[in-house]
């Protein structure tokens, strides 16, 4: 036992980890500050390397758009790429006059569809509408935006949309970041909506592949169409075709208009830059934009569960289950026990369900879990995928059997702090991504009001107990709040 | 090197005829502050006199440590009909019980604290890694070193691996874009060349408990092994307690398998396609045989991908996406392997009815890349990868992967900064050079995954149908 004598000596002598340390250490790197125009600034100081990180929040998602606009703050999201009066273009004046002639000339085919125009005069205002579209891409240099970033060495330039938020993101050397404020204060505040008309046919491929095309997507979107009745999650963010088919260029600027204002806006950044460089360069580049209110966001919360909700989908494919819960937003105090409670149920090899579907009744390849717990009330989501010649009805059992074991029995201690570790785990390593973090911190802002949130869960996680668990399992993990969502095979002929 | 870099901008601009947007003569104003390249990381590498390789890097920003292990080994070493062998033979070094405990009660151990191993096999490598804090590293790695020297290969977790592996099977042809990538890579090397080989029924039936013993006596041997570790120790005090937990360990001498049906031949031209009812799009590939990494050409056909395929300024997003609206992916390039020639390819989704639309254009695209480039589309692709070199080492992480792949496939450790020389000397002639030796339009393997009575045209003749 030589070794272990040996370990004793190199590794228990160390001094012990504590995580609340670790976290103030880490923390009192982190400073912020609000522009006069509402506009807010969080910095992370790394200077381990000369690189930055900067992530752009905005507090708009599919949750703010109108019945009839789905997928509008998606569709925004894609044409912020296109440029500006001052990047994309090398004749604003005339392209601007000819984008929009472009709308009117789309507008009369529209017209002619809805009045079923002949053939003839249907192509006539087809070939116009092409013309004007080849003479505005003459002026036009979309990728300008992207193309600068590259040059500059900037990495991974992307963005997304989700529910709640719009993210816009790139990595940059240390020594560009004025280059970046000049950007994306541009970018952010004198869109264009240029080449809007191919960006809506590239967001409508979008659409079929990631949901028409794919079996998970497919599921998900009828899913959440099921699971929520009224709360605008039920649709999806990437919006519905009919939904699609009647944007426009219009549309998409008043939608800008009422939601990218810089108080509705939040930037972090994560590396080798000081707030005494950041903060006066933020000045220059936004703070002369108009400051502004976004509208109140008039969401209907979701009603209490009553009855069960399924939904199936017949595909060619093999069988999906997943099951879902209706739970609460993430300020509510029971999520951190619901989320000790899902990763008890999915979380790894160890976990309940892995335990029994898996390796006891080898009946699935693999079980997951997710406390999903956003800006409004989420969902507990657990997944299981049928092993070759399984089904879905023996998971869907088994998993309520799981589920009942801990209603009845509740947990062992061992098992909670197990999870617990699993779960605080993640949070140290998430330490190791600068963009990551970037997006965190601007994300707990947003929702929570306070990005010390982020750490202040790894502390709400110590307080859970084993009764905690028991009881949000007894509370929410029930019949009436449960959707059940399946693909099954397409029966052949 | 901003004010330089700005007259080069403003001179490619030029020269390519456009007149930039008003934001292209402002950020041609500003002035950059000189980049100071960071020292490189420090870093120990030792070969054990077991003939095991060693890296330690130390990183102390949080207390945690990473491991990370590459294994001589691959699925091109699968025996024929045992197609899986390698795969299945690391899930099972990792689930099957190692050192003095099951395949749970490692689970158990190792999930309580939070900490994590996994195993698995590429085509010509294997690879092990995992990640404890500070505190359990000790305990984590010493299950780690059970895994490599005895596993257990318990049967009940034999048998998991197998449900596992012929599920993987049923539902591999659920989804467009995963029969695409499959079937497109039997196309560039050959059905049956090991490298393109796919795991069936029968071939996870064929594999038995000894064959993985044998091969873990094969591949298993500290002088097939290099591990890296890096993150909050004492390099001196972590070099000796790997030393006394692997320097001793001495294996058999057993020569690696010889591989066979390997010959990287011209890829044969062909039209395929495989027929998917419920499509609404169509996944469409084409190309054929590429480089290795280390081939004199690599660093100008790692431009030419910029310039034809690779991100947002590339031909393919500016034309197939931008442009006309095709795909919301649309990509070509060469994609280079360190070990054996990567494929040179391009792929775009795009909706069934516009199949044949898509395809036309990738063809013409990748037959006009050969011809001429202009000097703004030179510049930017030249200069998004010598501006982004920082992003080469920004974390230990990713500066240990690399030396540890340099040191598996035998490539230099300077080969970065080669590869960077070598870009920064690219000139048009080059360009055309490089392209017109290694891309063949008229050569090309086409693949289309889809419903073909939705493409709108008559598919080719000469369309050969695979059924996946």
């Amino acid at each position: 036992m030589r070794t272990k004598t040996f370990v004793l000596i190199i590794f228990y002598l160390l001094p012990k980890i504590l995580f609340s340390s670790i976290i103030e250490d880490y923390t009192s790197k982190i400073s912020e500050h609000t522009l006069k125009n509402g506009l807010h600034l969080i910095i992370l100081r790394d200077p381990s390397a000369p690189v930055i990180s900067f992530h752009v929040h905005v507090k708009v998602g599919s949750v703010n758009e109108k019945p009839g606009e789905t997928g509008i703050s998606h569709l925004l999201e894609h044409l912020a790429f296109n440029g500006t009066s001052l990047i994309g273009t090398t004749d604003w004046k005339k392209e601007k006059k000819l984008l929009n002639k472009i709308d009117q000339a789309y507008e009369r085919i529209r017209e002619a569809e809805r009045a079923e125009a002949d053939k003839i005069s249907m192509k006539k205002l087809e070939e116009d509408f092409y013309a004007l579209k080849k003479k505005a891409s003459s002026f036009s240099r979309s990728n300008e935006f992207a193309k600068i970033l590259d040059m500059h060495g900037g990495m991974g330039t992307n963005a997304y949309c989700s529910y709640d938020m719009t993210a816009y993101w790139v990595e940059l050397p240390s020594n560009k970041a004025e280059l970046w404020a000049m950007l994306e204060s541009d970018r952010l505040f004198n869109p264009v909506f240029r080449g809007f008309y191919e960006e809506l046919d590239v967001v409508k491929e979008e659409r079929r592949m990631r949901v028409d095309n794919s079996p998970w997507g497919k599921l998900m979107e009828e899913f959440s169409g099921t699971a929520y009745k009224l709360h605008p999650y039920r649709n999806p963010i990437i919006g519905y075709p009919e939904d699609l088919e009647n944007m426009s260029r219009d549309k998409i600027r008043d939608f800008y208009l009422a939601h990218y204002a810089p108080s509705n806006i939040i930037i972090s950044v994560a590396g080798d830059i000081s707030p005494e460089t950041f903060v006066p360069l933020a000045e220059k580049y936004f703070g002369g934009i108009r400051s502004g209110m976004p509208p109140n966001p008039d969401i209907p919360a979701e009603p209490a569960g009553r009855s069960e909700k399924r939904v199936i989908i017949r595909m060619d494919s093999q069988p999906i289950l997943m099951e879902g819960f209706n739970i609460k937003d993430i300020t509510h105090p029971d999520i951190p026990a619901l989320d000790i409670c899902s990763e008890i149920l999915a979380g790894g090899r160890t976990s309940r369900l892995y335990r029994k579907l898996v390796k006891e009744e080898r009946i699935a390849v693999s079980a997951g879990s997710w406390c999903w717990a956003p800006r409004y009330p989420g969902m507990l989501y657990l997944w299981a995928v049928a092993s070759k010649d399984g089904d879905n009805r023996r998971l869907e059992k088994s998993i309520y059997g799981a589920i009942e074991e801990i209603k009845q029995g509740g947990v062992a201690e061992e098992e909670l702090s197990a999870a617990r570790a699993r779960l605080k785990m993640e949070l140290l390593t998430s330490l190791k991504s600068r963009m990551g973090m970037a997006r965190e911190l601007a994300w707990y802002k947003a929702v929570t009001g306070d990005w010390r949130n982020l750490f202040k869960y790894g502390e709400n996680l110590e307080k859970v107990t084993v009764q905690d668990i028991r009881r949000v399992a007894k509370e929410y993990l029930v019949e009436e709040n449960r959707t059940v969502g399946m693909v099954e095979p397409r029966t052949k002929d | 090197m901003g004010k330089k870099l700005s007259m080069f901008l403003l001179a490619a601009f030029l020269l390519s005829g456009c007149a930039p947007g008003k934001m292209a003569e402002r950020v041609d104003s500003l002035k950059f502050p000189s980049l100071e390249n960071p020292a490189p990381h420090a870093y120990v590498k030792e070969q054990l006199s077991n003939g095991l390789t060693l890296f330690l890097m130390e990183d102390h920003s949080l207390p945690l440590v990473s491991f990370h292990a590459m294994i001589r080994t691959g699925s091109v070493y699968d025996p024929e009909g045992q197609a899986g062998l390698a795969e299945m033979s690391m899930e099972v070094i990792r689930t099957g019980g190692a050192g003095g405990l099951t395949g749970d009660e490692t689970d158990e151990a190792l999930e309580k604290i939070g900490a994590g191993i996994s195993f698995g096999a590429g085509r010509d490598a294997g690879w092990a890694g995992g990640l404890a804090d500070r505190e359990n590293f000790a305990r984590v790695f010493s299950i780690f070193t059970g895994m490599l020297k005895s596993p257990r290969f318990e049967e009940a977790k034999i048998e998991l691996s197998k449900i596992r592996k012929n599920t993987e099977i049923s539902r591999r042809n659920d989804d467009i874009e995963e029969i695409a990538g499959r079937e497109f890579i039997k196309l560039v090397y050959g059905r049956e060349n090991p490298y393109a080989r796919t795991i069936e029924y029968e071939t996870v039936k064929a594999v038995t408990r000894n064959d993985m013993v044998k091969f873990h006596r094969t591949f298993f041997q500290p002088g097939n092994i290099i591990i890296g570790v890096w993150g909050d120790f004492e390099s001196g005090k972590m070099m000796e307690y790997i030393k006394e937990s692997l320097g001793t360990w001495t294996a058999g001498k057993t020569p690696l398998p010889p591989l066979s049906g390997t010959d990287f031949d011209a890829t044969q031209p062909s039209v395929n396609l495989v027929v998917k009812e419920d499509a609404t799009q169509s996944v469409i590939m084409m190309g054929h045989m590429g480089l290795r990494r280390d081939d004199p050409d690599y660093f100008t056909a790692l431009v030419i991908s910029r310039i034809l395929g690779a991100g947002w300024n590339s031909r393919f997003s500016r034309i197939l996406r931008q442009e006309k609206g095709l795909a919301y992916s649309a990509w070509a390039g060469f994609w280079g392997e360190f070990g054996y020639p990567g494929p040179f390819s391009a792929g775009v989704q795009t909706q069934a009815e516009r199949t044949t639309e898509a395809m036309e254009l990738m063809q013409e695209e990748i037959r006009l890349i050969s011809g001429k480039v202009t000097d703004e589309e030179l510049s930017v692709a030249k200069e998004g990868i010598i501006n982004s070199e920082v992003f080469w080492s920004d974390t230990t992480d990713k500066v240990m992967e690399r030396l540890m792949r340099y040191q598996y496939y035998g490539y230099p450790s300077d080969y970065p900064g080669k590869l960077l020389e070598g870009i920064k000397k690219v000139t048009k002639e080059d360009i055309s050079r490089v392209a017109k030796k290694n891309i063949f339009p008229d050569r090309l393997a086409i693949l289309i995954v889809g419903n073909p009575e939705k493409f709108g045209s008559p598919l080719p003749e000469k369309i050969n149908i695979i059924k996946p």
